[in-house]
Parts: structure tokens; sequence; C-alpha cells
């Protein structure tokens, strides 16, 4: 049935559907709201699980990493700084392939100190052997948890749905939440391949030297890859049963004969998707080309998605200082020796809640209509507020 | 269980890595003016340390890391750290049979009947062959 509701209560009672039986985390702007409702459901009975509370991420990452390995099914959520310091906590829940789903409100990262919307803090965990989504819209993170919690068991490597703080967390949007028979029947009840427990003891976490890490690494590396087939046929199995379909390993949108691909992750897309819908009108060939999971990456499936294309323009909330656009940069690596190689530019955009309008969007678009160069450009910087920085520097010299 | 994805082992086996060679010092247990309150048991990060009676405490040399808590937190000063002078494999001083059999023997008393001895019992679990509920055999 659909409602009106704001994406954090969405979501909390998405995942109340998916009946985790341990829920830790603690509170950071703006994921707050979703532990808070979850919290709630908890106490009011509505959900059979147990809300641990944690003195800090660190400990809720491990209380989920501990509850994943006794076999229970287990969920956090955190942003920015909240994320960073789960860091050494989440390497060991992917090592040790405990599939633990965690909601991450996309937060800018300090200094300086800003709690808005870009995508710096999860995309700077890319590596750490976990499955990363984006939702464009709060219905696509509802889908993408039930998703989740189904891949996650299936392949025993721990999922990570992003979506964007403020905007998705805190957007009241129409949403077609599922009936709880219907998670029920398609979400079986977590069946462990290995847990902890007395009466059949085994370790995890153990120490492997020289001789038998990279090939342990390996496993996880191959499974990760291997995912790209389940995140698919899950996606369809959803579709089939829930009759919404938001793309498996990727979307695309107008791409069909486009001279420019916008490519981007995240709520971007619903602003992209305005623009393109103009620009076609107008006559301009440009199309969109979704990306919904950075982790496993879709290169083949992005190659193949973007090779039509003259220009190509990664529009993305984050940056790896010092280079471009991370997403820009992985793109650019699934044409590696290919024939023919759009030209690949990266557009940085929105960091720490700076807006992002369609006309912006319309700017880059036609922009790479005219030039195809490849370029990375930082558009909407404001000089003035660049200028006091520099004469404040100039003088503390 | 199965090893499952590279990231599951036998648990217990802790008891099979001999740590002699980490030691640059090792603890000598005097035994002369032990008061019995167990500061060197309680202490020790790896459960070497063990009781033989009630004002009687040694070490097992295959599990010590040289660390020197026991003789730092020794209120007796009953207990000496030494200069391993030799490769500290070779000096390994192991638990006597005869102590571990008796943990065995105490353990499977301690248990109700028809029950499989378990491990990790506290201090009781020192040593090999003391109480292997989850060892591989």
């Amino acid at each position: 049935m659909k409602q009106i509701m704001e994406g954090s209560r969405a979501v909390a009672e998405t995942v109340a559907l998916c009946r985790p039986k341990v829920v830790c985390a603690y509170p950071i702007t703006p994921q707050t709201h979703i532990v808070e409702d979850l919290a709630r459901i908890i106490t009011d009975g509505r959900l059979d699980a147990g809300y641990v509370l944690a003195d800090s991420e660190f400990t809720a990452a491990s209380v989920v990493l501990g509850a994943s390995a006794t076999g229970a099914r287990a969920y956090t959520a955190t942003s920015s700084q909240g994320l960073l310091l789960m860091t050494e906590v989440m390497f060991n829940i992917a090592g040790m392939r405990l599939p633990v789903v965690m909601t991450v409100a996309n937060r800018a990262v300090s200094a300086p100190i800003n709690i808005w919307n870009d995508q710096q803090d999860s995309m700077s965990l890319r590596d750490c052997g976990w499955i990363q989504m984006y939702a464009e819209d709060v219905q696509e993170a509802c889908d993408m948890h039930v998703q989740a919690f189904a891949v996650a068991e299936k392949l025993n490597i721990p999922v990570m749905v992003c979506m964007d703080g403020f905007i998705l967390t805190h957007a009241t949007e129409p949403v077609d939440l599922p009936e709880a028979e219907q998670v029920d029947a398609w979400l079986a009840p977590f069946e462990p391949k290995f847990y902890l427990t007395t009466s059949d003891p085994i370790t995890l976490g153990s120490m492997a030297g020289p001789d038998a890490y990279m090939e342990i690494r390996l496993l996880l590396h191959q499974a990760m890859q291997e995912a790209s087939s389940a995140i698919e046929s899950e996606a369809e199995r959803f579709e089939k049963v829930f009759e919404r379909r938001q793309g498996g390993m990727l979307d695309v949108y107008q791409a069909k004969g486009a001279d420019v691909l916008l490519v981007s992750m995240g709520s971007l897309l619903g602003t992209m998707k305005d623009a393109v819908d103009e620009l076609r009108q107008e006559g301009h060939k440009v199309g969109i080309v979704k990306v919904r999971t950075v982790r496993p990456f879709p290169r083949t499936r992005l190659h193949d998605a973007l090779s039509g294309a003259r220009a190509v323009g990664v529009i993305e909330k984050d940056i790896s200082l010092g280079l471009e656009g991370i997403l820009c940069s992985e793109i650019r690596s699934a044409f590696c020796g290919a024939a023919v190689t759009p030209n690949i530019s990266s557009f940085v955009v929105g960091l720490g809640g700076r807006d992002v309008r369609k006309e912006h969007i319309r700017e880059i678009a036609l922009g790479l209509l005219k030039d195809d160069t490849c370029r990375v450009e930082i558009p909407g910087i404001d000089h003035e507020v660049l200028w006091s920085a520099h004469e404040i520097e100039e003088e503390g010299s | 269980m199965k090893n499952k994805f590279g990231v599951v082992v036998q648990p217990g086996t802790t008891r099979d890595q001999k740590m002699s060679g980490w030691r640059v010092y090792r603890p000598r247990f005097l035994q002369e003016n032990c008061i019995g309150d167990r500061a060197c048991e309680l202490c020790c990060p790896d459960g070497a340390v063990y009781r033989i009676e009630k004002r009687k405490y040694d070490v097992d040399l295959d599990a010590c890391k040289g660390c020197g808590i026991c003789a730092e937190m020794c209120p007796v000063a009953d207990i000496v750290m030494e200069f391993e002078e030799e490769p500290a494999e070779e000096k390994g001083r192991h638990v006597s049979e005869e102590y571990t059999s008796r943990i065995s023997t105490e353990e499977q008393q301690d248990k109700p009947p028809g029950k499989k001895a378990g491990h990790g019992k506290g201090t009781s679990s020192i040593g090999p062959g003391g109480g292997n509920g989850g060892e591989p055999s």
C-alpha cells in the first residue's frame, strides 16, 4: 500500500519486515531517525529482536559482528565519522564472511565538520569487502534493504545500502511498503552456513600467515565478483513478487543513441533524469547510466552500456583528493584495452551538501556536447569563498 | 563443521602454538614465599600460570611469552625473570605428564555423567592434553 512517509521511517519499517534478530547502532545525523524508529518498533513489540545500546560506532559494528557470528540476522546503520570509526570492524565482518546488512546515510566527512550529504564516507570504504549499493529514491532504498539481506545471506558477504543523507533520509515521499507476508515469503529465515555455538565449537577470525592469507583474500575477491549474478538474480526475483524494478547492477535511462552519457549514483539521478528529459525534448542526444552497485563493480556491463557514446560525464559526490572523482577512475578502468573508448570526464559536485540543481546537470551535458575533451571539473565553486580562504592563508603566513 | 570460505577453523588450536621462542626473559617461580594470592595466575595474559597447590604456582613455558607481568605483580617477589641464554625452544619446559593427567581426571569428575569433557574451563584448561573438548585429534 502506498503511504507518505519520511525516508528514514520507511527504511526502518522495511528493515523490521526483514526480521533482524539483533539491531545495534549508535545515533549519528542523518542516520538517527532510522535507528530511533527501529528502537521504537522493537520496544512496541512489533519486531522480536534485541536492540543493543552501543557506546560508539566501533562497538555497534562489533556487536553486529558478534551477533552475526552466532547465527543471528544482524543490522546496523551509520554515517560519516561513525562509518569511519567502524572501519576496522568492517574489514573484520567481511573477512569473517558475516552477512551483516548496514544502512549508510551518506554524509560528508570532517574536517571541516559538516553534517550534510555527499558520498565521500562510503566511497572511501569501497575496498573493505562489503557489497555497496546506492539508492536513488526512498522506494529504492526500501526495496534494496530486502534484497540486501537475501544477497548477503546467499553469499556470506556483508551489504552496505547507501542512501543520501537528508535528501533521502529526511525526505517525505510516497512509498509502497511491502506487506509482511510478502517479505516473509520472499526472504527466507536466515540459515547460517556456520555459527558459534558451545556444542560444536569453531574459531572465527583466526590468524592466517603469509602461507594462507592471500588465498583467503582471493576467495573473498572471487565471491565478490560472483556476487554480480546474485545481485541481478535477486533483483529479478524481487521484481516478480513486488512488481518493481530499479535495475540490477546498473540501469539505463534515455540511453539509446546518446552522444553524451551521464553516469552517477544515488539521489543525484532524480535531478539528472529531469534535466535529461528536457534536453531530449530540445533534441540533444543525452542519456543516463545509473550505477546501483559500486562493489562488486559492474565493469563489463558499464563498458557495454557506455561504449556507444562519444563522451561520458561521471557526476559524483565524492573525490579522491589529488586525482578525480572515484567512480570516474573506475569507469576509465572498464575501458582499459578497449578498441573504442569514449572520452570520460569527471565532474565532482555537491560536496558537503552543496545543492545540485537541474541547471547544473544541464550545463555539464551541454558542455560535453560542445567539447568532449577528457577533463576533471569541480563546477559550482564560489570564488568569493575561495578568495577569502586564500586571504586568510596569506595573513597567517 | 566444514572450513567454510577459509574462515572457519578448529577451536582450541592456541594450545598447539609453542610460545617459547618469543621470550627474552623467562619467569622462574621460586616457590619459597608464596602467599597464594593468585596475582600471577590472574594477571597472566596467556593463562600460562597454573596452580599446583594452595601456595605453590608454576608456569607452562610452552605458553609463556616472557612478558614478566607475573613477576611484576607478585607482592612477595617470589617470581624472578631470568635472561634466556639458549634458544628458548630447546630449554622449553613442558608441563609434566603427571600434572596434565591430573587435570583431565579432575575435569571429568566435575562433569555430570554422560557429558563430554569440555574445554576452556578457567585455569584448568592449560597445558597440552588438558581438557581438549574442541581440539582436533
